[in-house]
């Protein structure tokens, strides 16, 4: 992959070429420019002014006076914002409860991942086609709409299983505890084994066979070319996939928010940070506050993307 | 995997910041108070999502050419959301729909008309309960549309089996509860939802507390004041003690709670009424009503939530607003179509005299006839407690206190804590805010 990467020195380092390289740049820069145009535009308009839009509001903060009713002032607050989310306690523990059960349910996830797809990558390709596309229907359902089905399924009052749980005379909770995470986590995963299925199996169809042949006349078993061919050469896809699922994580929002439709004692409204920035944005109507929040969780979620890449590139070398 | 969705979200988020970017350059001025009288025909905008509201702007939009009303039926989880950003982007319609909680919180963000002038005339229309839902701090910004008085209902024919009867006082409820809970321990006298803490809410209402009192130039901050120390109690021995079950409100399966017997007494209001016949298939006609707990007898009150039509901030004609909202919610000829079950309003009047209207609303079979549910009603509407008011943070410490009212059901911080907690919360918040205010006490 590297090698594809580089630049091809030897172009740019034939004598034709060296005659006017300033001009040539300079009108290779503005047709290259007027190419990006398109981009550039659409970035700026829906990357770069809106967060700039979010660093103006997060350095202001709503002020009023009197007794509080009646026309309000955003007056300038520098870092205030910040401070205040910096020791802002439960906004931190919200942090570290996301990343924590997103390494965990991540884990399993992915694992379950790359088993189900070195097991199709075992068997004929028609069997293949059926199960890659009967493994992915979660991941084509709507997250909404998934995750009302499993509410029903969790709800205190309406699920079934429940239901014959008291028949029977035991009793099942799907939440309060660790039932909390593992009810979420089973929703979760549920969601995203398919999705991340097909990424590591098409990795595994690009793998040239030859390797595996090579292996077998060496007389090495199915578990053992997954193992130690299959697995070490797709670390790239599980790398990738891993970091999606991270960075999906920390913007855990629409199935603790939904769920908490069913256990409200045991997904508060600060649960993930996502959940905070929408409650103090919309319910309290605290934009400043929720803008600097968000700005928070963004620089949070790109340095642990980096870190997470770099560690793992590291060791994959 | 969800990241692609949660982009989704995101851009989302980001079409709607960059709106607010396109709009956000107005605001500061506008406090100008609307005194002065309209003259010729207007055209209003009304947002509201009460069935039922429709044909009664129909009805005045033909007897009224001079001020037509143009509705907007604004149903859905985000309306507060569109009409802050409608307000900051200058198009915001002249009224809409809202609750007590939000028209405060709107109002502390400067997004109303002060329309005191030209809605004193209306004032003696209404209860004063209900004018102070539409006047947090003073000053008037809306017109009271509708009431929720609370009271109870009750399973006769469980309480009759449990040797308990309707309970005049909310210590008769615990009592009633333990007696319950000695037969059966599956059985509950009540219900405390996780996510909703307008339980305590209503108890301190009717405690007689006052978590925030306007004091001249300031405000009075008194969530551990010993009214609404009482209030705390009494959902603390309903905790300790196990007496209550906590279905949450939002469950798809919430009604079975009741309906199955295994809760047997629940406090509730004139807007759930239309509901019951549909939502209590197997225990309807077991069922009765009460007055609801007071704290003392001598002097029972109840709480109510009220539902108000908001003037908005950039509304041009205050006056005309008021008229049609004030013929909305107050004129015979408005809440006789209201009040009608056929509308499907769930609307119960914020008038001072409600007699008129509260036979219709009694669900045909869900009460066994036993109890006199009109006057219950009727009871309940006079006795909501004038002292209520709504603070300039009302809203935000309302979301601190949900966030607290979890761990109080599980048993993981006491009442007492948290109200402390939201004393010392309130306090420092407002303090941020540059709004003046001081302990109670």
């Amino acid at each position: 992959m590297s090698t594809l990467t580089r630049p091809p020195k030897v172009a740019t380092d034939s004598p034709v070429r060296r005659t006017s390289p300033r001009r040539a740049g300079r009108r290779g820069a503005y047709k290259g420019l007027l190419f990006m145009l398109p981009f550039l535009i659409g970035f700026l308009l829906t990357y770069v002014v809106p967060i700039g839009y979010a660093l103006n509001q997060s350095l202001h903060e709503k002020k009023s006076s009197g007794i509080g009713f009646g026309p309000t002032k955003v007056v300038f607050a520098g870092f205030a914002n910040f401070a205040a989310i910096l020791a802002d306690g439960a906004f931190w523990a919200g942090m570290l409860r996301t990343l924590l059960f997103g390494a965990a349910q991540i884990t399993v996830m992915l694992g379950i991942s790359l088993l189900l797809a070195l097991l199709l990558d075992g068997i004929a390709a028609r069997a293949v086609r059926f199960f890659r596309a009967g493994l992915l229907i979660p991941y084509v359902i709507p997250g909404v709409v998934s995750t009302l089905i499993w509410l029903f399924l969790y709800s205190p009052t309406a699920s079934p299983i429940v239901d014959i749980a008291d028949r029977l005379g035991t009793s099942v909770t799907f939440f309060g505890g660790i039932n909390t995470y593992l009810s979420l986590g089973n929703l979760l995963t549920w969601q995203g084994i398919g999705f991340n299925m097909i990424l590591i199996s098409a990795s595994l169809q690009a793998l040239p066979r030859e390797l595996y042949e090579a292996a077998r006349l060496d007389g090495a078993k199915e578990w053992r070319i997954a193992w130690s061919i299959k697995v070490p050469n797709i670390t790239g896809i599980l790398v990738l996939t891993g970091m999606f699922s991270l960075i999906g994580r920390l913007q855990l929002f629409t199935e603790p928010l939904f769920l908490r439709y069913v256990a409200p004692e045991s997904i508060s409204t600060d649960f993930t940070p996502m959940l905070e920035i929408f409650d103090r944005a919309f319910k309290t109507g605290d934009y400043q506050y929720a803008a600097a929040e968000s700005l928070v969780l963004a620089v949070v979620t790109g340095v642990l993307a980096f870190v997470f890449y770099r560690v793992t590139n590291r060791k994959m070398s | 995997m969800s990241t692609i969705r949660t982009r989704a979200v995101a851009g989302a988020a980001a079409a709607l910041s960059l709106s607010l970017v396109l709009s956000a350059c107005g605001g500061g001025d506008g406090s100008d108070s609307a005194a002065k009288t309209t003259k010729g025909d207007v055209k209003l905008e009304f947002w509201s999502w009460t069935d039922g509201i429709e044909a009664q702007v129909g009805v005045w939009n033909k007897a009224h050419p001079e001020t037509q009303v143009k509705f907007v039926n604004a149903a859905g989880d985000t309306v507060y959301q569109k009409l802050r950003a409608a307000v900051t982007s200058g198009n915001a319609p002249c009224l809409s729909k809202m609750d007590g909680m939000n028209l405060a919180n709107f109002a502390a963000d400067g997004l109303l008309t002060d329309i005191s002038e030209v809605a004193a005339p209306y004032k003696s229309r209404y209860t004063a309960p209900a004018w102070n839902a539409v006047s947090p701090g003073g000053a008037t910004y809306g017109i009271p549309t509708g009431s929720s008085p609370l009271f109870t209902a009750y399973r006769a024919d469980l309480f009759q089996k449990y040797g308990i009867k309707a309970p005049k006082t909310w210590q008769d409820l615990i009592d009633a509860g333990k007696a319950v809970q000695k037969k059966d321990k599956g059985v509950k006298i009540y219900n405390m939802a996780g996510e909703d803490p307008s339980t305590l809410v209503d108890l301190s209402w009717e405690a007689g507390a006052q978590w925030y009192k306007l004091a001249g130039d300031h405000w009075e901050i008194g969530f551990t004041s010993p009214e609404a120390l009482k209030a705390g109690d009494v959902v603390q021995q309903l905790v300790d003690n196990d007496l209550a079950s906590n279905a949450s409100y939002a469950d798809p399966g919430v009604f079975k709670t009741w309906d199955l017997g295994h809760t047997i007494a629940m406090t509730t209001s004139t807007w759930q009424l239309p509901i019951y016949d549909t939502n209590f298939p197997k225990s309807k006609g077991e069922w009765q009503l009460a007055d609801s707990p007071a704290f003392d007898p001598a002097k029972p009150q109840t709480s109510s939530n009220f539902d108000v039509t908001a003037v908005l901030k950039g509304c041009k004609y205050p006056d005309r607003a008021a008229q049609f909202a004030a013929w909305l919610s107050s004129s015979k000829e408005s809440l006789t179509a209201l009040t009608d079950p056929k509308s499907k309003s769930g609307l119960f009047p914020a008038v001072k005299d409600v007699s008129p209207y509260v036979d219709k609303i009694i669900p045909a079979e869900m009460f066994n006839g036993k109890s006199d549910s009109a006057q219950v009603i009727t009871t309940a509407a006079s006795r909501v407690g004038d002292q209520w008011q709504y603070g300039p943070n009302y809203a935000a410490m309302y979301s601190e206190m949900q966030k607290q009212w979890g761990q109080v059901m599980k048993k993981e911080i006491t009442v007492k804590e948290m109200l402390t907690h939201l004393q010392d919360w309130v306090l420092a918040d407002l303090k941020s805010k540059g709004v003046k205010a001081v302990a109670a006490g």
